[in-house]
């Protein structure tokens, strides 16, 4: 797992906290007396009180306002509203700030000062940390939320597309059915019913006409067989429609291809066909996206039980982001549904390997 | 039965309990004292009833380290009742071993020694105090046994250098003042200030000894599964 070490504003915000504190008890260790002690342990106390549980920034201006009456009689506890000039810096209420940075300006002197500036200034500078994080994060949850939609989309469009492939081969089947009742149905009947009128005459001894029924049947099943030819003809896809199809996405492409496609393309399912499309489609995009290839190399090897393709490219150029982008990943996720995998080589070359098993009625 | 009345029946079973509670504040009387201040068995309280304290947070730090607390997490009791009802239990021990010293105290050097009522309101915030301190340290540890053992070290140092087992006057003049820090030493001041009959010096003792145990609740309050 990878485990970064972060530092959050919170933890620069105690770590300050805990060094100004250290630094306003040293500077007033001399004068550490009972009550001076008792107003230090009571601004620990708030500060810790506001540490344990959430509570308004406006509430501790009490605090604040309680010290520097305090400060009126015990003046040494007054540099400890430094503590609370850092405090509502941090939390980006300068506001807050200005009366008492106002008191201590003209209530401290000589080098006294600097601290409550000190405070002033690294609380300002943590709580800009944190509007800078607050916004990072919401970025980054935004983006976390769009890629979450687009994952869902892609699920549906994917369970889409499987039903379609469900519909299409139902309508397919209709069709089937249709054409040959339309076509070689009515011709089959005809003969049928020629065969029993043969019977019928032969049982009469009528050898004429037997003779020309046998003639109309031999005409019939002769037109019935031209009938199923040309339905299977019909129904029949175009075999090389995807080789070419596969072909032209190579040649088209803007950086030149040396392709070689073994086996027979249109053996393959037609769901499984789409996705090789698809991934070739992609890859050439990531192609195009990410190098400036001098060769790319693809080969596309077909047979009765697999259907691997491998694209290989040089001239990759350097990447920002690590890991795989939104377009490979949706269709590692494609091959990985049809019992597939893709693998990603990277280095000088990017190589790109899927390999899908064919199965006849797909797993879709 | 009440978390306060399990705290307390739990905290009783313990073996030590009862001899520190009722017997060592006695052995404590035989101590001699020390001219010039209240007797020695006053001060060595402090040790006492910090040991005690730790003895009586150990059912709160078990149940973190045993995994209760988890129990108890996904139970409709919230975390404050439960830490509240274990604290008022320890409390209420802790309050009666300050009785049973200022009682047998009263028998032994009789009711002129000092203001006890002062005493009792003394003790009670130093006892509030133990086991708030009790609590932080446990939580900074997973194991009771080695909380104890460090405990052991650091909390004879802070008693020995806050002038509980022995005066103040003996330490340097600079490590006198180094040792406000440390909340025992406000037990020493708090007696001290009884002994010169310093009203205001003793209230702010007692304060500054609440507001400790404010800050290591808020430290030991913590819920860590």
């Amino acid at each position: 797992m990878d485990r970064r070490i972060t530092i959050e504003s919170k933890h620069l915000f105690r770590f300050v906290l805990v060094v100004l504190l250290f630094l306003v008890f040293s500077l007033r260790y001399g004068e550490m007396d009972p009550p001076l002690l008792l107003v230090f342990l009571l601004v620990v106390f708030s500060l810790m009180l506001r540490w344990r549980f959430s509570i308004g920034t406006a509430w501790m201006l009490i605090d604040a306002f309680l010290l520097a009456l305090c400060s009126l009689s015990l003046p040494a506890a007054m540099i400890l509203l430094s503590l609370y000039l850092f405090y509502f810096a941090s939390h980006r209420n300068l506001l807050f700030c200005i009366p008492f940075a106002v008191y201590l300006a003209v209530a401290l002197q000589g080098l006294e000062l600097l601290i409550p500036l000190f405070s002033l200034l690294l609380g300002a500078l943590v709580g800009v940390w944190e509007l800078e994080r607050m916004q990072l994060r919401k970025e980054a949850d935004d983006y976390r939320l769009r890629s979450h939609h687009l994952e869902a989309e892609t699920e549906h469009l994917l369970l889409d597309y499987a039903d379609a492939q469900h519909l299409s081969r139902l309508q397919e089947r209709e069709q089937i059915a249709q054409t040959l009742h339309d076509s070689l149905g009515h011709e089959l009947t005809a003969a049928h019913l020629c065969v029993k009128a043969l019977d019928m005459l032969l049982e009469k001894e009528d050898i004429g006409k037997a003779k020309v029924s046998r003639e109309q049947i031999e005409q019939r099943l002769s037109s019935a067989l031209t009938q199923l030819k040309l339905a299977v003809r019909q129904l029949e896809p175009d075999q090389k429609q995807v080789e070419r199809s596969i072909a032209r996405l190579f040649e088209e492409f803007v950086y030149p291809v040396q392709y070689t496609i073994r086996g027979d393309v249109a053996l393959v399912p037609p769901a499984l066909q789409q996705v090789l499309h698809s991934a070739i489609k992609e890859a050439l995009t990531n192609v195009a996206k990410h190098a400036k290839p001098t060769k790319v190399n693809a080969s596309l090897d077909c047979n009765n039980t697999l259907l691997q393709l491998v694209m290989e490219n040089d001239g990759v150029m350097e990447q920002k982001t690590i890991g795989t982008g939104n377009g490979l990943r949706y269709l590692r996720r494609r091959v990985e549904r049809l019992g597939g995998s893709m693998s990603i080589q990277k280095g000088l070359q990017f190589k790109l390997l899927i390999t899908i098993p064919v199965r006849g009625e797909m797993g879709l | 039965m009440s978390i306060f009345t399990f705290a307390l029946k739990e905290n009783l079973r313990q073996k030590f309990t009862l001899p520190l509670l009722l017997l060592f504040p006695l052995v404590l009387l035989l101590v001699p004292s020390m001219p010039g201040s209240l007797p020695m068995a006053f001060s060595l309280f402090g040790l006492l009833n910090f040991y005690s304290a730790f003895l009586l947070v150990r059912t709160v730090a078990e149940d973190r380290m045993h995994g209760v607390l988890v129990r108890i997490a996904s139970s409709p009791i919230s975390h404050a009742h439960y830490l509240t009802s274990h604290l008022a239990a320890g409390s209420l021990l802790l309050i009666a071993q300050s009785l049973v010293l200022i009682i047998a105290s009263l028998i032994v050097y009789g009711s002129n020694t000092t203001n006890y009522l002062l005493l009792f309101i003394l003790y009670s915030a130093y006892s509030v105090m133990t086991l708030s301190f009790s609590l932080a340290w446990n939580s900074l540890f997973r194991s009771y046994t080695t909380s104890f053992a460090l405990f052991s070290g650091v909390g004879s140092i802070l008693c020995l250098v806050s002038g509980l087992t022995f005066p103040l006057r003996f330490l340097p003049p600079a490590m006198q003042r180094l040792v406000r820090v440390f909340p025992t030493y406000w037990l020493a001041h708090g007696l001290a200030s009884l002994y010169e009959q310093a009203g205001a010096s003793l209230l702010l003792s007692v304060v500054i000894l609440l507001v400790f145990a404010g800050i290591f609740l808020l430290v030991g309050s913590r819920r860590r599964l």
